[in-house]
């Protein structure tokens, strides 16, 4: 594949790190990354190259607002009003503010009718994202691994991506796996700590080109249980 | 801040520690601040960047390891990316292609107010070093795409330069820079 020769590579790694590559070269470039390692990594190399630029800018003090407003956007003001009422039920998807609720009641309403089943951690499993009986992706995790096959049946699109999310057993925020491919196959390295993770079902949105920006689903679209192999 | 302390603390906003990640907050928010305020200009457009990005850290936590370098150099391309995205999104609105005012051209084509602000850092030796072989051309293009984050085409618009050149040169420049960068450093 073109793309992935030496030259080729890093002269397209160098402009996406730098901010010069846009439009369709970008989101293609950023479907690459999420599929093959060697273009990942490369990213990572620039980003690494390049960041003494950033710490020859000078320091300057964000507002004092500024950590409020963090705070309050991840939900944390919310958090602590809850804590302070001493909900017995402590659920994390009321607590996150604005916008972000209502992605999280959405998913909350699916997860609350799904059988209760026994937790599974992301050891060696596999999983099957269904539209109705029609298979759309299939999930593969082993050795840390996880792999993603897409199947002809996946609508494409330019306007929109898929991702790919754990939902924690434990209620907590729901963790994103990246986009998944709306055709291919996808292998990529679990981080660490998400192969231990008690998992209580695994999602997949809708997010604009790019994924989610917030650091949760957009329109979940399908869910589905991991199976231990 | 510490580039271990740094790593233990990333650890443990991945696990939802909400006090490392405030003080993850107050070890990096000047120096990321100052990352968006350069590239998006007002204190507006670069409070809800960096606001975006905190949340973004927060809830990707996890997805760093040390591949990525350090956790400043990990947030910063966070940052940036936001930035960019935004940049960008503002171009489209606007429907125009470049993302700075045309009264802004002769200031961002002057050298000497692209170059970089605080020479003095002292993790950036190496790095000053190596920007100092490159030539003008290329040193002025890297600071125009990196600082002001222009893409080709609104660098070949703000410095009436073909747009093949405006690649060759930015690329060449940073072959070079990459090259002097291993010497350095190996």
């Amino acid at each position: 594949m073109n793309y992935l020769k030496d030259e080729r590579l890093d002269a397209l790694a160098s402009d996406y790190v730098m901010g010069t590559m846009q439009g369709l070269a970008r989101e293609r470039f950023i479907r690459l990354m999420q599929t093959y390692p060697a273009v990942r990594e490369r990213v990572w190399f620039w980003e690494q190259m390049l960041a003494p630029l950033n710490e020859r800018l000078p320091l300057q003090s964000p507002p004092p607002h500024m950590w409020d407003d963090i705070s309050h956007r991840i939900g944390f003001t919310a958090m602590d009003k809850q804590d302070a009422a001493n909900d017995e039920t402590k659920s994390p998807w009321l607590a996150w503010g604005g916008g972000l609720a209502t992605a999280a009641v959405l998913i909350m309403g699916i997860f609350f009718l799904m059988p209760v089943t026994e937790q599974t951690t992301l050891t060696e499993q596999v999983a099957v994202f269904k539209d109705g009986n029609q298979p759309l992706w299939l999930m593969e995790v082993s050795d840390g691994e996880l792999t993603v096959q897409a199947t002809s049946a996946v609508a494409m699109s330019d306007e929109y991506d898929y991702e790919l999310w754990i939902v924690p057993a434990d209620g907590g925020s729901p963790i994103s796996l990246g986009l998944v491919p709306e055709s291919g196959m996808l292998s990529r390295t679990l981080a660490v700590n998400t192969r231990d993770m008690a998992i209580k079902a695994m999602a997949v949105s809708r997010e604009l080109p790019g994924g989610s920006v917030t650091g949760l689903p957009g329109e979940v679209l399908y869910v589905t249980e991991l199976t231990i192999l | 801040m510490e580039i271990e302390h740094q790593r233990r603390l990333i650890r443990a906003v991945a696990r939802g520690e909400r006090q490392a990640f405030e003080e993850l907050y107050e070890g990096s928010g000047s120096r990321l601040y100052g990352v968006a305020m350069q590239l998006m200009r007002t204190p507006e457009r670069a409070e809800e960047a960096l606001q975006e990005a905190y949340v973004k850290i927060w809830h990707n936590a996890g997805e760093y390891h040390e591949g990525r370098g350090s956790v400043m150099t990990w947030m910063s391309s966070i940052v940036r990316y936001r930035c960019i995205d935004m940049l960008r999104a503002i171009s489209r609105k606007e429907g125009r292609q470049d993302s700075i005012d045309q009264d802004d051209t002769l200031e961002l084509v002057a050298p000497e107010l692209v170059s970089p602000l605080n020479p003095e850092a002292p993790d950036t030796a190496a790095l000053t070093h190596c920007m100092g072989t490159l030539n003008q051309n290329d040193l002025q293009f890297i600071h125009l795409a990196y600082y002001q984050g222009l893409t080709h085409a609104e660098i070949q618009a703000h410095t009436d330069t073909p747009l093949g050149t405006v690649k060759s040169w930015i690329r060449r420049g940073l072959q070079r820079l990459k090259g002097c960068l291993n010497n350095e450093l190996s």
